[in-house]
């Protein structure tokens, strides 16, 4: 079966003037329906290129991406405002972005259903349903200046929810709230999850955002290095486990802090054991290697 | 999308959208004034004709054969509806005096009247009728109880016919006052006025019949009584005008000796129909309709026009014949050809500044839009398609166009009011008003025209916006922005290369030759000339081409700028990137950044500048030039025509009359010669011209050096009535033949070189005077003059001329008996004059030898070199004088100097000669003139056409004899050329037609000679030439009401024409004054559509800008710094604008010049004063916005402005 979302060799290169940027080198990612990760990574790493492909803003200069049964790289422009209208939701951190200030926050949710031309009635029921959902059934009819910047965001991801997308992008949803209403939004995108089974991607660099998902996608350099899985009974943390990612290539990163740690820097030497592969330094000599097989090997 | 969305959208933004509707509607608003603006002129031109129309001329006269009856009534309802507002109504019979013969064998014209003859108190008329010995012209006045007033007697009645015979009810006192039944005595009752009843002799009572007596006994007569005399309430009421004939009668010339006293009655319309309609040899039946000129305008002056040829034709066939005619229809007709032939430019021109309005409106709502990126980025993510984006823009500005639509030409009607007090016509109205016009269905339509355009390029932003809002989101919009799509294909250098290929279209076909084109380019006067005259030729007045060209240029060279801008800011940027100062480099930095927006800007203002530059200098130059063309037209300021034998206006001061500056003397002749080529003479002093005139000083100063005339003869004192000599006359008697008898012919000419004969003789009762033409041989047989003695002759002078007399020559007429041959000696001492009081002061007493005394050679005054001697010559030879002392006894004590003149009289061709004497006379040479083209073309040879094929037209120091009828007369006349002008001459009719320009031949003379040679072959007492136009120069061009009754008291004043009257109505014109005032307008709000812009642009960055400055700040820039950068980066958006905007302007109007076809031929001209007012009304505006942006910035703390980036 093929995931939800499915990124193969995604290439994305930006011209500025003569100047050639690549903002994703080759990156694969598969995602599941109904998941929810985070992603996270450094300014520069990739990650709005990323939601911007996944969101149909923009497309790879190669690579293949499915969402679905969209083949992003092969849509047409009607097809990418279809395909944002009804299969992908957005969530972003500056509330201005996701709401027109001279609407009430029913009218706002409505908005996009009015743009898929969904029938009046339907609008308003599904408008107050997904806003009493995020909790927010007692302000319908309030404007925007009205809210504070938590229940912005929570008409916000009802907003992004009116068409039943099956993908919500929420970039940096919590970052301009307090602690308190980061929870109740985070918890917010975990009902909609459970209810509606959209799968649910955020960027961010909110490391209790971060901790509250089951899969962290660390990204670097426009590509995927690190996962951490974590899995749960219930409330219950059962594992959390950090990998590396291993591409289709056969390329790996290593972590920051190990390279540090053993001043790996030009060449390594890999060394194939029987149940893992060694990884040294230059410098490192055969003896030392020998020597330190005898104690693995003790 | 929901209207609900977008009604929300607009409230919240119903400050910018108010701001966009008020741009909207100032468009809406400048389109749909073109069509108004027109008409309003001509509006305005209309009421100009019709108010200083002769409130005479405003009526329709109809005359019929027939009666006018009810089917007539209705046709003129039906055409002239509210126009006719009452009428006049008469009968009037026709008369036509009798011709009187001429008396060389013309039997003369028969009259055509009724005639007939007073009845003798006490003749029997049943002894038959007498002759006809008086005729009559009876009239019938509708209303004849309020045009007179009863002096004896009452009004006429109608009495009954012999047909109503009914008496029933009747007493028998009320059958005789009807005079029915057996008391009708066939009589009908008129009236008449008190001059015509003394002249003829009438009376109450006076009864006379009127009709025709046939030949087999039988007549057609009415017997007619007078029962009144009136007289009229208002004698110079219009309606007299041509019926004269009831108020006064006339005496008319039957033939060369009898004359006869015809008169007019008036009668009861209805008695007339019974009693005279039967014996007149024609009645006319008239209707004299008043008009109300008030409800003409200039939407229906063509209706009116076409009604009145219409009325004319059904009342033509429903009155058999009815003739129509009203001074009215030339008034009004042609002004809708004139509308119509104005609104297609206009409205092209209109369109093309509408361009660059629209380029204000999309330069605006791209700001609007570039505002609102956030929520069209927001609306784009949840999946808003691009051209629901649009569909939302589109029902937004659709509801402000459709306000823009329907405010449009409410909002002309404002601008129009604007114009009547500010705008470029101001002056020219002089204070009319363009009144209550109805807005034409052609600004309506163009309304909805502006607003459709206004939508569409309201909407079109959004396109662009709606794609960006992507990029928005995908935080791209920082990206270098891309070149704009019409630099692929060097749209900017097609326009130019298009627009230069009309203009030298434009000015090519001029002539067809390159060097033409050339010289057209470079004296635009003539190519105006040229495109004026060719109305209809490609490149001429109406080809649209030619604005075709300016547009395609302007829109060229506006995308080239936008192409250059950033370029020239790369550069700019790289030198000031070398200085120290932070300031310049960042203002320069900061339009590198963004140089389509600046270039935008820039290009905005340009246009608007040039906008205005155009319309300063185009209302300059029409001004100048309608002035110009004005005098041309007129002669000077005011041209005041004369009729020289009515009055002498030698002595009046024309420069001392209110407001009168300088005058010059002016003859204007229409003379022709070959048979029948024609031309215009124009006599002017070159001196008095020149100096009254100095823009036509060049014109005539090829005759400034030209000698004046030198009078010749003696001078006569003004109040000289008698002139007297000594003559002593030797003995020639003999037992045959008598003593001779002298007399001395004296030849006198006036002021203006009229001659006169005057003989002078013992009896100076019967001396004859007169002009040399009408004297008749003197009286035979005159006494014979005492000889061996001093004895006086004299003769008084003529009192016809225009003094002073001069006495040019002396003719011997003496007579000796029956003798036809003899020769005599006189001696002639002690000319002088004698006034009415009796003083005498003398002329010429021979104290000295007389050095201008000397036998004739010339019988006239004014000998042309150019004249053979011929046999009129010899009449005056015979003479020999001789300067004599103590020949003959003294006349007087210590007197003993005295002429004597031995002559010899003979006969030659059957007359005696006149041996002559002339004092101070020299012939003339030919008189210096300056021609025409045209009559150096017609008058290149002797002969006519093809008869001159071959030889060349006259050119400077051609000489050439004319013998020239001037109308009274033919005038030997030769002339040198000493110019040849092209450029037309004032008062000289220049036509412009379809086949190019047709100018009268005139040529340009000395006024006192050519008036000396006109007079002496043409003059008499009664019809001589003498100045008469007068021009007038008026520094303040417009005539006081003192200035005009001044005038109406110079004797012999006909009519005043004013270049004032003329300057109106060319400012009136509709096409060049539309496109001055179109363009002015344009101006006015183009720059507040300029002003709206960028204060949009103040608003849109002022975020991003106070951002920046905050930043700026906390780094240690203090609040001059920032005022400095604003400064440098206005400056950089101004400075460029001014210069080229100014520039760009002034070619514009230099290329439409061409259009204004009154302009008078001027070349641009600028008032330099406006032009810095629009500078600095253009810049203070900015100037304010700048100042209002800084002074918020500044009252920001670094705090407050850095938070307020963060949003």
């Amino acid at each position: 079966m093929r995931p939800y979302i499915k990124c193969d060799d995604l290439v994305k290169i930006y011209k500025i003037a003569d100047l050639e940027v690549v903002a994703l080198r080759g990156l694969d990612l598969e995602v599941d329906k109904g998941e929810m990760l985070a992603l996270v990574g450094a300014s520069g790493s990739g990650k709005s290129t990323l939601m911007n492909i996944l969101g149909a803003l923009d497309t790879p200069t190669t690579g293949q991406v499915w969402v679905g049964d969209y083949n992003l790289l092969e849509m047409s422009r009607p097809q990418q405002t279809l395909y944002r209208r009804t299969q992908v939701g957005f969530v972003w951190q500056q509330t201005a972005r996701n709401l027109l200030p001279y609407l009430t926050a029913r009218e706002n949710v409505e908005l996009p259903m009015a743009l898929a031309k969904v029938g009046r009635r339907e609008r308003h029921k599904r408008a107050q349903e997904l806003l009493e959902m995020v909790g927010l059934g007692e302000r319908l009819n309030h404007r925007p200046d009205r809210l504070s910047g938590g229940e912005q965001q929570r008409v916000a991801i009802a907003v992004a929810m009116a068409n039943r997308p099956g993908l919500l992008l929420a970039d940096e949803p919590t970052g301009e709230v307090d602690t308190e209403a980061a929870g109740i939004i985070f918890n917010t995108m975990h009902t909609l999850k459970d209810e509606y089974g959209v799968t649910i991607i955020i960027v961010t660099h909110d490391v209790s955002v971060a901790n509250r998902v089951d899969r962290v996608i660390g990204m670097r350099d426009g590509r995927t290095v690190t996962e951490i899985l974590r899995r749960r009974d219930g409330d219950v943390l059962v594992s959390d486990e950090e990998y590396a990612i291993l591409d289709r290539a056969g390329r790996l990163q290593l972590p920051e802090a190990y390279i540090e740690t053993l001043s790996l820097e030009d060449r390594v030497r890999l060394k194939l054991r029987e149940d893992h592969i060694g990884v040294y330094a230059q410098h490192h000599s055969e003896e030392t290697d020998e020597e330190e097989e005898t104690t693995v090997g003790a | 999308m929901t209207l609900n969305l977008i009604f929300k959208r607009m409230r919240r933004e119903w400050r910018v959208l108010s701001i966009l509707l008020l741009a909207v509607c100032l468009v809406t608003g400048f389109l749909a004034l073109g069509p108004l603006y027109i008409r309003a002129v001509t509006e305005v031109d209309i009421r100009s004709a019709l108010d200083s129309a002769n409130p005479e001329e405003l009526k329709i006269t109809v005359v019929s054969d027939v009666p006018v009856d009810q089917n007539a009534e209705n046709i003129i309802k039906e055409e002239l509806g509210p126009l006719a507002v009452g009428v006049d109504r008469y009968i009037r019979a026709q008369y036509t005096a009798p011709e009187a013969p001429s008396g060389q064998g013309d039997p003369g014209t028969p009259q055509i009247a009724v005639c007939g003859f007073v009845m003798v108190l006490g003749a029997n008329p049943d002894d038959g009728l007498p002759g006809a010995n008086e005729c009559y012209q009876p009239f019938a006045f509708e209303r004849l109880d309020q045009l007179v007033n009863v002096v004896e007697g009452r009004l006429p009645e109608r009495l009954a016919t012999p047909d109503m015979v009914n008496a029933a009810g009747l007493s028998e006192e009320q059958q005789a006052a009807q005079q029915i039944g057996i008391y009708n005595r066939g009589q009908t009752e008129a009236v008449i006025t008190p001059e015509v009843a003394e002249t003829a002799r009438l009376e109450l009572g006076s009864r006379f019949y009127m009709g025709q007596v046939f030949t087999d006994g039988t007549s057609r007569v009415t017997s007619v009584v007078i029962v009144g005399i009136v007289e009229p309430k208002n004698p110079s009421d219009p309606i007299w005008t041509g019926n004269q004939m009831f108020l006064r009668g006339a005496e008319v010339e039957v033939n060369l000796t009898t004359t006869r006293y015809d008169w007019g009655m008036a009668f009861d319309p209805a008695a007339y129909q019974d009693w005279v309609a039967p014996v007149v040899p024609g009645t006319s039946y008239i209707w004299r309709i008043h008009t109300n000129p008030d409800v003409i305008n200039s939407n229906n002056a063509g209706e009116y026009s076409a009604a009145y040829t219409s009325l004319q034709n059904r009342l033509g066939t429903a009155l058999n014949g009815a003739q129509t005619f009203s001074g009215l229809a030339p008034l009004i007709s042609g002004y809708d050809d004139r509308v119509k032939e104005a609104e297609g430019p206009i409205v092209l021109l209109s369109g093309a500044v509408l361009f660059i309005m629209l380029y204000h409106l999309v330069t605006t709502v791209s700001l609007i839009l570039q505002q609102q990126g956030t929520e069209w980025s927001s609306i784009s993510s949840r999946g808003g398609s691009t051209f629901q984006l649009m569909k939302l823009q589109f029902i937004t500005v659709f509801l402000l166009g459709f306000i823009g639509f329907v405010v449009g030409p409410y909002l002309s009607r404002i601008f129009l009011f604007f114009m009547e007090r500010f705008g470029p016509l101001a002056q020219a109205l002089d204070g009319a008003s363009f009144g209550n016009l109805e807005t034409p269905v052609t600004s309506y339509l163009l309304s909805i025209a502006a607003g459709a355009a206004c939508v569409t390029f309201l909407s079109l932003p959004a396109y662009p916006a709606a794609k960006k809002s992507l990029l928005r989101l995908k935080q791209a919009t920082s990206r270098p922005p891309t070149k704009p799509f019409w630099t692929s294909f060097f749209l900017d250098f097609v326009l130019i290369i298009a627009g230069i290929g009309f203009v030298i279209r434009m000015y090519w076909i001029a002539d067809g030759r390159i060097k033409d084109l050339y010289r057209y380019l470079i004296n635009p006067a003539k190519m105006v000339q040229f495109v004026a005259d060719h109305p209809s030729q490609t490149g001429g007045l109406k080809d649209p081409g030619n604005l075709l060209s300016m547009a395609l240029l302007v829109t060229g060279i506006a995308l080239f700028w936008l192409r250059i801008f950033p370029m020239l800011m790369g550069f700019v940027s790289r030198i000031t990137s070398r200085r120290k100062a932070l300031t310049g480099p960042l203002a320069v930095w900061n339009i590198e950044r963004n140089p389509g927006h600046y270039a935008q800007l820039i290009l905005l203002l340009i246009g608007t500048l040039a906008l205005g530059t155009a319309s300063l200098g185009l209302t300059a130059t029409r001004e100048a030039g309608g002035w110009r063309q004005a005098q041309k037209e007129i002669g000077g300021s005011a041209r005041v025509e004369i009729n020289p034998t009515q009055g002498d206006i030698t002595n009046v001061a024309w420069d001392r009359f209110d407001g009168v500056a300088d005058s010059a003397n002016v003859i204007r002749v229409t003379g022709t010669a070959l048979g029948r080529e024609s031309f215009v003479l124009i006599g002017v002093n070159p001196e008095e011209f020149a100096t009254a005139f100095p823009d036509y000083a060049d014109e005539v100063a090829g005759l400034r050096d030209v000698p004046a005339l030198t009078q010749p003869g003696i001078v006569l004192p003004d109040d000289a009535n008698q002139l007297t000599v000594q003559v002593w006359s030797q003995s020639l008697a003999t037992e045959e033949v008598p003593e001779p008898s002298v007399i001395i012919s004296v030849y006198l000419i006036d002021a203006v070189g009229t001659p006169y004969l005057l003989q002078l003789s013992r009896d100076a009762g019967t001396n004859v005077t007169g002009p040399t033409g009408e004297t008749s041989e003197p009286d035979a047989g005159p006494p014979p003059t005492p000889p061996e003695q001093w004895v006086t002759l004299s003769g008084y002078l003529p009192v016809s001329g225009r003094l002073p007399y001069r006495m040019w020559r002396i003719g011997m007429a003496s007579r000796q008996g029956n003798l036809d041959s003899f020769t005599h000696k006189v001696y002639l001492d002690y000319w002088q004059t004698v006034d009415a009081n009796g003083i005498a002061t003398p002329l010429e007493s021979y104290e000295t030898q007389p050095a201008g005394w000397q036998p004739a050679t010339f019988v006239s005054p004014f000998s042309g070199t150019w004249v053979p001697l011929d046999i009129a010559q010899r009449q005056i030879g015979g003479a020999q004088i001789q300067y004599v002392q103590n020949e003959v006894d003294p006349v007087a004590q210590d007197d003993s100097t005295a002429l004597k003149i031995e002559y010899s009289v003979r006969r030659v061709s059957g007359r005696s000669t006149e041996p002559s004497v002339m004092i101070d006379t020299l012939p003339v040479d030919r008189i210096p003139a300056i021609i025409s083209g045209k009559f150096a073309d017609v008058f290149r040879g002797t002969g006519q056409g093809s008869a001159n094929r071959g030889i060349p037209p006259l050119e400077v120091g051609s000489e050439r004899d004319l013998n020239v009828d001037v109308g009274p007369g033919t005038v030997p006349f030769g002339f040198r050329v000493v110019g040849v002008t092209n450029e037309g001459f004032p008062t000289i009719d220049r036509r412009v037609t379809d086949d190019g320009t047709i100018e009268a031949a005139f040529i340009i003379v000395p006024l006192d000679v050519t008036r000396a040679l006109m007079n002496q072959q043409t003059g008499g007492p009664s019809s001589f030439f003498d100045t008469n136009q007068v021009w007038l120069n008026l520094p303040e061009r417009e005539p006081t009401d003192k200035l005009k009754q001044e005038i109406a008291q110079v004797p012999g004043v006909t009519v005043t024409r004013f270049a004032w009257d003329r300057f109106g109505q060319i400012q009136r014109e509709p096409l060049p004054s539309a496109v001055a005032g179109l363009l002015y307008v344009g101006f006015i709000v183009s720059l507040i559509l300029s002003l709206l812009d960028f204060a949009f642009y103040i608003i849109v960055t002022a975020k991003q800008r106070s951002f920046t400055f905050g930043v700026l700040r906390s780094l240690g820039w203090d609040t001059n710094n920032i005022w400095r950068l604003l400064l440098f980066e206005n400056l950089a958006l101004v400075v460029p604008a001014l210069i080229i905007g100014t520039l760009l302007g002034a070619g514009l109007a230099y290329l439409l010049l061409p259009f204004l076809i009154l302009a008078g031929n001027e070349t641009l001209q600028f008032k330099p004063l406006e032009v810095v007012l629009m500078l600095v009304s253009l810049v203070g505006g900015f100037g304010v916005l700048l100042t209002l942006t800084a002074t918020w910035l500044r009252s920001m703390s670094v705090n407050q402005v850095l938070r307020l980036g963060e949003e």
